[in-house]
């Protein structure tokens, strides 16, 4: 069954699935950031922060925020600006969007940018709504119905159905560009389906990503800046259940034994402290994982050692070395594998080419920049302080999507 | 070095009061967690890092554990790979990771004689004509075992003249079942199956195919497995032993409760519908958050048997309660519980099918 969730048209039938599609394939585009599609995120952005509703759902205030007017204007100017005497940028065409279940809101990022470029839009969303979800998709669906919208609307369409190759394929055979936010299975499922040969993919894989903190520094804090940080990485690692790609699930501790021994200490305390406060959602299942994760985990190493209960949450283990299979079997749910390292050089041997955001506290940005020639290749995407981990930038795994939800035409003079 | 364990009583597995039975099973647990240690790296290397080392027991709540699902994940055994004599592997649906349980000779063998003595504390010492309720493919010639086959070879030993009651579709061979029948007509006959073959392919077949039997008022039907698919259908053991009642004329049903993990120390459903411990093993329910021991919780199950691998002591997904300890109605002694089913799962699985910001 499909459920149509934004962009069809009242007297469309639910049946006429061929129908909308072609009717989005034909419908017009607009040159990137055009007037239009400006008006149209500017005033979604307006609606979702001018709406007390939406002031429970912290994720997509943010998003709003990030797609207010003011952010808009810089995030065309500073594309448009790379536009040079030769080179201008137009819209992909149709675009095909596949969202993660875990994190909804991640399609309306990807969604809104590519619109944003001018390009129509097909999108799939999980089964799974979150309520956050609901609320999104009733205030855009009321906007797009609006008479200065309706061109949009033609152009765009929010389905979710079940895993139904014909449906993908469908779609797919009409896209210009497919975009798999879905982690290494969803991408080698997806891939199986075939694109026209100008067509282009750009699929995020899974990743793993970690937190470097300088313990001296964070054994000097206030006991008010220590809240503070505790607050930004709770935000880091327990919106999505640390389930999020940029969730730091690794803890590198830079500082001699001692000295990291007691910022352990103190910043734990103080994480559980707001872990008491704000009481994240802990289900028995998700317990179970932490559990198993954690046996498998010491299972890795010859001489870890559990520093929590067993699920405990949040549970932690310190071990000396990160591999491939930590990293593979951690599934989040608020279990941190913590090491202590000297130098912030020691870091580099322990980073792999799955390792996507680095969270950072305690260092400069001139530390990183002097590292970074070392790093081996695909690591580190994003290098942010700590409360920023689950920012969303334009440029994401090293991708600026506005470049890849557009093309580059050449035009000389003669 | 531990060379050798302390031999396990099995007989009359049901007379020992609980507090007598803690005394020794804490003792025989924690020679066996050592057993382990010496001879299993991974399990040692879980147990230094999680529980630390050297602490000595004084109660059975203190038993290191395994989480039951890092044999899915993990291949443990204690011996020597060329002593397994049978590898063990959980019913998992299709696409999941299976467990896998790896037997040698003096296990396999332990848990034989310890499913003998608990179940003729239910069935009597006689060997009765035995209806096995599956398809006779699921035990032939293989190394490895499923949960199926290991149920049906198990109980095999309790029954004489074995008939498969299914054809290699799965559907019931109506002809040989009304023979068989004939055949013992006035004896008491014992079918074994698994819970959801038995609803699905024997009952609902029944109803179907418009068979209806009787099987007399002796018959017994023992089937486990778990209530999953049944229960995705609305349908609890109440129904489940009157739709028997019903259509095949049995009144003597009784429910087991185990897994691979630790076959052997199966726990049986006794005339009052509790699941009975057997004096070599028991449970614990422990709180789904704290972990800590609680009367309604997560199902912990711990057994004197595995010896080539280290399952002795395992945290299920199961969620149960002690319903009291040496006073069923029944006469049997030590704990009686009731099993709730799976913890529900989390909205979200790993990350392996997800993408995030």
């Amino acid at each position: 069954m499909i459920e149509y969730l934004l962009g069809q048209i009242s007297e469309e039938p639910a049946d006429s699935l061929d129908a909308m599609l072609d009717r989005v394939s034909v419908a017009s585009g607009t040159l990137p950031f055009s007037a239009p599609v400006m008006a149209f995120v500017a005033a979604l952005s307006r609606r979702i922060l001018t709406n007390s509703g939406f002031r429970a759902y912290p994720e997509l205030m943010a998003m709003a925020h990030w797609f207010r007017p003011a952010s808009l204007r810089d995030l065309r100017d500073s594309f448009l600006d790379i536009e040079n005497t030769t080179s201008v940028f137009v819209r992909r065409g149709v675009v095909f969007h596949i969202a993660p279940s875990n994190v909804d809101s991640v399609f309306i990022y990807s969604w809104l940018i590519s619109l944003l470029c001018g390009n129509c839009n097909i999108a799939r969303v999980s089964r799974r709504r979150s309520e956050q979800m609901q609320a999104f998709f009733a205030v855009a669906s009321d906007l797009l119905r609006e008479e200065e919208f309706l061109s949009l609307a033609q152009g765009n369409l929010v389905l979710s159905y079940d895993h139904d190759s014909a449906i993908t394929e469908a779609i797919s055979a009409r896209c210009h560009l497919r975009v798999v936010w879905g982690g290494d299975y969803t991408i080698n499922q997806i891939r199986s389906v075939p694109l026209p040969p100008l067509a282009t993919e750009l699929a995020f894989a899974n990743r793993f990503s970690l937190a470097v903190l300088n313990a001296a520094a964070i054994l000097a804090l206030e006991p008010n800046v220590l809240e503070t940080l505790a607050q930004d990485f709770y935000n880091d690692a327990f919106w999505f259940s640390q389930q999020a790609c940029s969730s730091p699930r690794a803890v590198v501790w830079i500082g001699d034994c001692e000295v990291a021994t007691g910022a352990r200490k103190r910043f734990w305390s103080a994480m559980e402290e707001q872990i008491r406060k704000r009481q994240p959602e802990d289900l028995p299942a998700q317990v179970m994982d932490r559990v198993t994760a954690l046996f498998r985990l010491a299972h890795n190493h010859c001489n870890a050692r559990a520093e929590s209960r067993i699920g405990a949450l949040p549970s932690r283990i310190l071990v000396t070395e990160l591999s491939a299979e930590d990293r593979a079997c951690h599934s989040g749910n608020g279990l941190f594998i913590e090491l202590v390292k000297k130098n912030l050089y020691d870091i580099v041997s322990l980073l792999a080419s799955r390792d996507q955001t680095i969270t950072y506290f305690g260092l400069e940005r001139k530390d990183w920049i002097q590292l970074i020639g070392e790093f081996p290749p695909h690591v580190a995407d994003r290098i942010v302080p700590v409360g920023k981990a689950l920012t969303f930038g334009a440029v994401w795994d090293g991708v600026d999507l506005r470049r890849a939800f557009t093309r580059e035409v050449q035009i000389y003079s003669t | 070095m531990i060379d050798t364990l302390p031999s396990v009583e099995l007989a009359d597995p049901f007379i020992v009061s609980q507090v007598k039975k803690e005394m020794s099973l804490c003792a025989g647990l924690s020679a066996l967690t050592e057993w382990h240690r010496e001879r299993c790296s991974g399990y040692a290397a879980m147990l230094d890092a999680i529980y630390g080392r050297g602490q000595s027991l004084t109660a059975l709540d203190q038993v290191p554990y395994l989480p039951t699902r890092i044999f899915k994940h993990l291949e443990l055994m204690s011996v020597p790979r060329q002593a397994v004599v049978r590898q063990l592997t959980s019913s998992g649906t299709t696409g999941q990771q299976v467990s896998r349980i790896f037997l040698d000779a003096e296990t396999s063998a332990l848990q034989v004689r310890a499913l003998a003595a608990i179940v003729q504390s239910f069935l009597g010492k006689q060997r009765l004509p035995m209806l096995i309720v599956d398809q006779q493919e699921c035990v032939r010639g293989k190394a490895a075992f499923g949960a199926r086959a290991a149920g049906i070879l198990g109980f095999s030993n309790f029954g004489h003249h074995h008939l498969y009651a299914l054809d290699d579709s799965m559907q019931p061979r109506w002809d040989q079942i009304r023979e068989f029948l004939e055949r013992f007509h006035g004896t008491p006959v014992l079918l074994f199956g698994f819970t959801w073959v038995i609803w699905q392919c024997f009952l609902q077949a029944a109803v179907r195919d418009g068979q209806k039997m009787d099987f007399g008022p002796q018959s017994i039907l023992v089937h486990g497995g778990g209530w999953k698919r049944l229960a995705d259908q609305s349908v609890d053991n109440p129904t489940f032993k009157q739709r028997l009642a019903e259509q095949f004329g049995i009144r003597r049903v009784s429910n087991y409760y185990g897994m691979v993990e630790q076959v052997g120390s199966i726990f049986m459903e006794c005339e009052e519908g509790y699941f009975h411990i057997p004096a070599f093993a028991d449970v614990l329910m422990r709180d789904i958050h704290s972990l800590e021991p609680v009367d309604s919780g997560a199902v912990e199950v711990l057994s004197l048997l595995p010896r080539s691998y280290p399952g002795h002591a395992i945290l299920t997904e199961d969620l149960g309660t002690v319903l009291g300890r040496d006073d069923c109605p029944c006469g049997r002694k030590g704990k009686y519980i009731r099993i709730h089913g799976r913890i529900p799962k989390a909205e979200m699985r790993g990350c392996s099918d997800v993408r995030a910001i």
